[in-house]
């Protein structure tokens, strides 16, 4: 049953549009026909040149780097207890940035979680760090709240605010086991514990 | 009319002509999978959950593997070699893993493996592979076990395999990392615990409840639950009746989801947080609107804030993969590159010649690999653990992931 129906019908249309057609063609002038012709030609190649062209623009150019992708932080070490602070509540630590970026960066904020610490830096921020330039900053930490300073966790971090000419954003910087185990000893000096 | 016609002819020659060139010029461009002209054809072998519920992350880790090898065709990456793709589905499941790492050893074209997901499954199959010499290296894998052997927490660290390596971070620092976001950043002080009684699950969730606590954290409480359960009633009344703050939890979206809206649908409003096997827009799609304040960790910084990634972001999109590349793509495209570059190494230690049998040469050379990949600077340590250590939190927000905090080790 299948096909036995509406072929012949397809046919017999095909052939009189065929027909249609071709008695419509014999009835235009000669440039007609020619512009006919030439014309979807014509656009066929303008289209294949125009996405031709599309193919082969050149990627747009390498956005700047979010800040702190390219802000490398490590560890110095421990600078010793503040002598500006008779109390002993103070500590020092040596933390290093690194431009790794072709732009200008920016060190905005540097943050402790802790809640019992507060924290300044030497230099004060914001801070400008050129492309490739090191820039050494102290971590000044007081021990303000002695019982919500963690004495034996294993990951602290300091948060890190970067700016450049694209974005400002902040980091976690896990600083390492050197840090960890400075932090803590010299908190545990400034709380006198032990 | 002749002429007329013979200009007809003309057009109609010229169009089909130019269509053929255009047509020609993308097929150039498209097949560049098996383009290259190298005369040695090796195999770099996916092993990854590719049914199931956990596909999602699977299909992206092939996928990824897949580009890696098209590109390294492409680009001519290895004068005189050719690599194609094998991929495995280990549906999640440690025999079918064990299964599979024999069957790539036994596959003599196979010269490195990407996978497992799963750390559970990487165990079957570490042994198979070391004793063979195969390099395997795993995008995904984050249980410190599998690296550092099982003493690892005491501080004995040993490497047990030299074969195996991989690119994302471990949950010796991701456990840690989501206890100091939930005490410090969140100012949550009780927990409960639930995991999934799997390798990844009970050791995340032993990293995190380790430094939770030596921060001043107390813990509410503590399920384990079976992976695939649909009815967690139980584990959802302990967890209201203990007075946690929030949950934690070890394992994958496929138990969290309904872990954390059947939490929520039982009126308890707190948040589940979970490592990056929760880390997925299925574990969103699964739990609804019960998924938003919930968080996650997961190997890495976001690879669209990446500079280094964004190639690989376009290329992907322009390769015409069907499922995303997800959360472990970027890591598993550096895996595969880390073995064309020590196949690389190989080579042109050899006269440009790949050995014989180069797998012995490709796992030496893998300790010297470094190159700037997707996810940034990829070299091993002495344990076979990235250099390159970045985590990410994320929160979902109005149904959808957002990035809080990404933290970088540099210790």
């Amino acid at each position: 049953m299948a096909g036995s129906g509406p072929e012949p019908v397809e046919i017999l249309e095909s052939r009189g549009a065929e027909r249609r057609f071709s008695n419509w063609w014999r009835r235009q002038s000669a440039r007609r026909r020619l512009t006919l012709t030439l014309g979807p030609a014509a656009l066929l190649l303008l289209g294949l040149l125009t996405a031709e062209l599309t193919r082969h623009q050149p990627p747009p150019p390498a956005p700047t780097a979010w800040p702190a992708e390219h802000a490398a932080v490590s560890y110095v070490g421990f600078a010793g207890m503040s002598a500006d602070d008779p109390a002993g509540r103070t500590a020092v630590f040596l933390v290093s940035v690194r431009n790794q970026d072709a732009a200008a960066l920016t060190v905005v904020q540097v943050t402790v979680a802790y809640r019992g610490l507060t924290l300044r830096t030497a230099p004060r921020l914001p801070l400008a760090v050129q492309p490739g330039q090191t820039v050494r900053i102290q971590l000044i930490a007081t021990a303000t709240d002695c019982s919500r300073i963690p004495m034996a966790d294993e990951l602290p971090f300091v948060d890190v605010t970067f700016r450049n000419i694209r974005a400002i954003g902040q980091e976690s910087e896990i600083l390492g086991d050197r840090y960890t185990l400075d932090l803590h000893r010299a908190m545990t000096a400034a709380c006198h514990r032990g | 009319m002749r002429n007329r016609s013979l200009l007809v002819l003309t057009a109609i020659a010229a169009t089909g002509t130019l269509t053929l060139t255009a047509c020609g010029s993308r097929a150039s461009n498209s097949g560049s999978g098996g383009s290259s002209s190298g005369s040695t054809t090796v195999t770099i072998g996916v092993d990854a959950p590719l049914t199931g519920s956990l596909s999602a992350l699977g299909i992206g880790i092939q996928n990824s593997v897949d580009l890696a090898i098209k590109t390294a065709n492409k680009n001519n990456e290895v004068p005189g070699v050719t690599f194609k793709i094998e991929a495995l589905d280990d549906k999640a499941a440690p025999q079918q893993g064990s299964l599979n790492a024999t069957q790539l050893v036994g596959d003599s074209s196979v010269i490195g493996v990407v996978g497992p997901l799963n750390s559970g499954v990487a165990l079957t199959m570490q042994k198979t592979f070391n004793n063979a010499n195969l390099v395997e290296v795993s995008p995904a894998n984050t249980n410190p076990a599998l690296t550092q052997g099982p003493n690892w927490q005491t501080g004995t660290k040993a490497r047990p395999f030299a074969s195996y390596f991989r690119t994302a971070t471990t949950d010796a620092i991701q456990g840690p990392f989501a206890a100091q976001f939930a005490f410090s950043t969140l100012g949550k002080k009780k927990v409960f615990l639930v995991d999934n009684k799997d390798a990844y699950g009970v050791g995340l969730v032993g990293t995190f409840k380790d430094e939770f606590t030596k921060l001043g954290g107390t813990v509410a409480g503590q399920d384990h639950v079976t992976s695939g359960a649909s009815d967690f009633s139980s584990t959802v009344n302990a967890i209201k009746s203990s007075g946690a703050d929030f949950v934690y939890f070890g394992g994958e979206y496929p138990d969290a989801a309904p872990l954390t809206k059947q939490l929520k649908a039982g009126g308890a409003n707190i948040p589940v947080i979970g490592g990056d096997g929760n880390y997925d827009p299925t574990y969103i799609k699964l739990a609804g609107t019960a998924a938003n304040g919930d968080f996650a960790t997961s190997v890495g910084a976001p690879v669209e804030s990446l500079p280094s990634a964004q190639t690989f972001v376009t290329n992907y999109k322009a390769g015409g993969y069907s499922q995303a590349y997800g959360a472990y793509g970027g890591y598993s495209y550096d895996s595969a590159w880390a073995i064309i570059e020590a196949v690389k190494a190989v080579v042109s230690a050899n006269n440009g010649k790949l050995p014989s049998n180069p797998r012995q040469a490709v796992e030496k050379a893998m300790s010297n690999v470094n190159f700037s990949g997707v996810t940034g600077t990829v070299s091993f340590d002495q344990y076979g653990d990235a250099t390159n250590k970045q985590l990410t939190v994320y929160g979902v927000k109005n149904g959808v992931w957002t990035t809080i905090k990404t933290g970088t080790f540099s210790g």
